[in-house]
């Protein structure tokens, strides 16, 4: 709706003699509209906004895991850059987002590309594509843990058979992060899968048409037509599995519990380590806020980047 | 636009739902509730095990049954959230009214959560020497008593006589074997199995259970004058000799060892013996395995020693609880011999109450276990406290000591002596 047909309506909306009459229906109208959104508005000041302020706070404090906190200043960011557990969880999270991202990207784009040809299966293919998003997380990454176990996998079974040496998945780096990669990029294909999907529907066919006459093949509309019309998608997509990636928590949590493992360092990202300060042994709740704003401005920044440099890879068209 | 009996009717519930709300996040849930008749009361009682959780329950049911005017709601939580809900309602000056608590007990004293008890010990009669010092001391804080004692754990070394007798072995594990004994035990055993995924046994590599009892078998410390001892000539020992099962093929490799189960490694046959806590024992006597397959010794003697680390429960009483009284008696029950026979009854935990029959019990409900108490009663005889090596502020770094220091060392990347030293460092750190 342009600023024209604004003001039209606005018009329309207010003529001269009853113009009092209706701004006071207006105000009641608002006030009651604002108390149905009372409810809304406590919880995000209550778990939102309250919640985020209350661990800005906390992160001025030592805080156990009982007991009132004890304002210590800058204590706490003092200690991050000495913190050599937080470099470990720093370095892989952004080792997995920089694997990770591409990974989902590159697969959603193929699966949605294939998803717009008829073919026989094609509703099967789309339920599988759809299938992990429905899936319950804990249960897949178990499935996936026990298809990598190293004595009795599946995987290893399989690698055996073919006469090499078993690999020991979950026991060096390279292997936890092939892992973590293969469950989060199942876990997360999907949804970007349909985005892109239904970004493609909106390319008009002329365009293909119009390319196809002047002989561009497939490989050479899908980068000068299909990319950049759907940028606008593309960037979503890749900013919230970006996001969500550096969020990472459950896939090393389950895979690598933190009791147990000698190998918890090679899937260590900053929330499992902020998980591990706040809520293992007797809790450094702090500190653990400390490292938590860490990881906010850390997506902050990421964030503000892709939005710097969006501006000049995503089209949005003629009216945008 | 709306007609005014409309307008009426939607603000006004859009004020009764916003009033109800403010009214239902300001108001406190008692954890407890009476019905005003003398005595009465309702009981909320909170543990994490759910192993436990059966034992418990006919614990409570026993209670119930002595005590008709008291009733007890018995809520599991799964342990790894068990402490942030406990903080959360303790915090609040809510949560339940009696609950189990660990070593972790000195913050919640501190912070004012727990009632002291010792004016209901004393009114009441119960006697502290019923139950294990070493655990029972471990909820006495600056000359209180906060903590019963529930139970008392210990590590023991179990053995599949199928694998052995399959293997054709005839040395197996005895009440008097010696590390050498294990070694050679093993080796024989890794000569003779053929699948290349087994493995002649599993002993906890971790620093915390495996090394640190060693250590302490070897006559060192883990902590000394609230300072990190593990570069010790002992530390450094241990070590090493836990590395050369390692790399005598005798465990696991530590690349293996993240999704390596002793228990489920035991049970299909894969390792022929395994160091294994006595809470785990109840998942073997359950399992679909034989009467009799598995048998239990105490851990292999060094320099004839064969300490164990050991820790327990407690049941703890909330210091805002409505019910104090009745708490108590349920704490009492609970503790008594008559609970915790009914308690040890679900086979789960070895009680800290020290009457025969508790331990009578808790045999007989792993009657499957060959040798069960003679191996624990051998365990009793030569433990130290686990919180010597896991005082309460290094059970946040412990993790930290199995990936920065434990997964190198084991991996060959970091010697013993410096191995020792980084865990001395991270100990001193904790300790502050």
């Amino acid at each position: 709706m342009t600023s024209s047909t604004l003001l039209r309506s606005s018009t329309v909306a207010t003529p001269g003699p009853r113009r009092n009459k209706r701004r006071g229906f207006g105000r009641r109208d608002a006030l009651i509209g604002f108390l149905f959104l009372i409810p809304l508005l406590a919880g995000l000041l209550l778990f939102r906004f309250y919640g985020f302020a209350y661990n800005v706070w906390l992160s001025f404090t030592k805080a156990g895991a009982f007991g009132p906190p004890q304002f210590i200043g800058w204590g706490n960011y003092q200690q991050l850059f000495s913190d050599s557990q937080l470099a470990v969880a720093v370095v892989n999270t952004f080792k997995f987002a920089i694997i990770i991202v591409p990974v989902v990207i590159v697969v959603s784009l193929l699966c949605a590309t294939v998803m717009q040809y008829k073919f026989r299966g094609q509703s099967a293919f789309r339920a599988i594509v759809f299938l992990p998003a429905v899936f319950l997380p804990t249960a897949i990454i178990f499935v996936f843990g026990w298809l990598f176990q190293t004595q009795y996998g599946l995987i290893n079974t399989t690698i055996s058979s073919l006469g090499s040496s078993p690999v020991s998945w979950l026991g060096s780096s390279t292997g936890v992060t092939v892992v973590i990669t293969v469950i989060v990029v199942y876990l997360s294909f999907s949804v970007p899968t349909i985005i892109l999907y239904a970004g493609m529907q909106e390319i008009p066919t002329e365009m293909y048409e119009a390319a196809t006459l002047d002989g561009a093949r497939p490989v050479r509309r899908f980068f000068s037509i299909t990319l950049p019309l759907l940028s606008p998608s593309l960037f979503f997509v890749i900013l919230t599995t970006t996001i969500g990636v550096l969020k990472l928590f459950d896939v090393p949590y389950l895979l690598l519990p933190p009791e147990q493992s000698t190998s918890v360092n090679y899937g260590m990202t900053v929330l499992y380590y902020y998980y591990q300060l706040a809520f293992v042994g007797i809790g450094q709740r702090g500190y653990a806020a400390a490292v938590s704003l860490v990881l906010f401005v850390l997506i902050l920044a990421v964030s503000l980047i892709m939005f710097r440099v969006q501006r000049r890879f995503v089209h949005y068209g003629e009216d945008g | 636009m709306f007609p005014s009996r409309f307008k009426r009717i939607a603000s006004g519930t859009a004020v009764a739902i916003a009033v109800t709300l403010a009214i239902a996040g300001c108001s406190s849930t008692p954890s407890s509730t009476s019905n005003g008749s003398g005595g009465a009361a309702n009981l909320s009682l909170m543990i994490w095990d759910p192993a436990q959780t059966a034992g418990v329950q006919k614990a409570v049911d026993g209670f119930e049954a002595k005590n008709p005017k008291i009733k007890v709601s018995l809520q599991q939580v799964p342990q790894d959230q068990y402490y942030t809900k406990l903080d959360a309602s303790l915090g609040a000056g809510e949560g339940p009214d009696v609950m189990w608590q660990s070593s972790a007990i000195p913050v919640y004293v501190k912070g004012g959560a727990l009632e002291p008890l010792d004016s209901y010990i004393k009114k009441s009669g119960l006697k502290l020497s019923d139950y294990a010092p070493i655990i029972s001391n471990l909820y006495k804080i600056n000359g209180k008593q906060y903590g019963i004692a529930k139970d008392q754990d210990t590590w023991t070394f179990v053995y599949n006589s199928a694998v052995f007798k399959k293997l054709g072995m005839t040395d197996v594990p005895t009440n008097n074997w010696t590390w050498d004994d294990m070694v050679k035990i093993a080796k024989e055993v890794k000569s003779k199995q053929t699948s290349s995924t087994d493995v002649p046994m599993s002993y906890d590599r971790a620093f915390n259970n495996g090394v640190a009892s060693v250590i302490h078998q070897l006559g060192g410390k883990v902590v000394d004058n609230n300072k990190g001892v593990v570069s010790s000539p002992e530390g450094t020992k241990a070590l090493t000799m836990m590395k050369d099962l390692q790399d005598q093929g005798l465990i696991p490799v530590v690349a293996n060892s993240t999704d390596f189960n002793p228990v489920s490694a035991l049970i299909s046959g894969t390792a022929a013996m395994a160091e294994i806590p006595s809470w785990n024992l109840s998942l073997l006597s359950k399992s679909t395995a034989p009467a009799g397959t598995f048998h239990v010794v105490r851990l292999p003697s060094v320099n004839g020693k064969w300490l164990t680390d050991t820790n327990g429960l407690s049941y703890v009483m909330n210091a805002n609880s409505a019910h104090k009284d009745a708490s108590w008696k349920l704490i009492q029950y609970l503790t008594s011999t008559e609970g915790a026979v009914l308690h040890a009854e679900g086979g789960a935990s070895i009680p800290a109450n020290t009457a025969k029959s508790t331990l009578d019990a808790y045999v007989t409900a792993n009657s499957n276990l060959a040798g069960l108490r003679d191996a624990i009663s051998a365990a009793h005889q030569q433990m130290y406290l686990r919180t010597s090596s896991e005082y309460p502020p290094v059970r946040g770094p412990i993790p930290q000591i199995e990936s920065t220091q434990m997964g190198p060392f084991y991996a060959g990347k970091i010697s013993a002596s410096d191995v020792g030293k980084g865990i001395d460092q991270i100990i001193d750190k904790a300790l502050g």
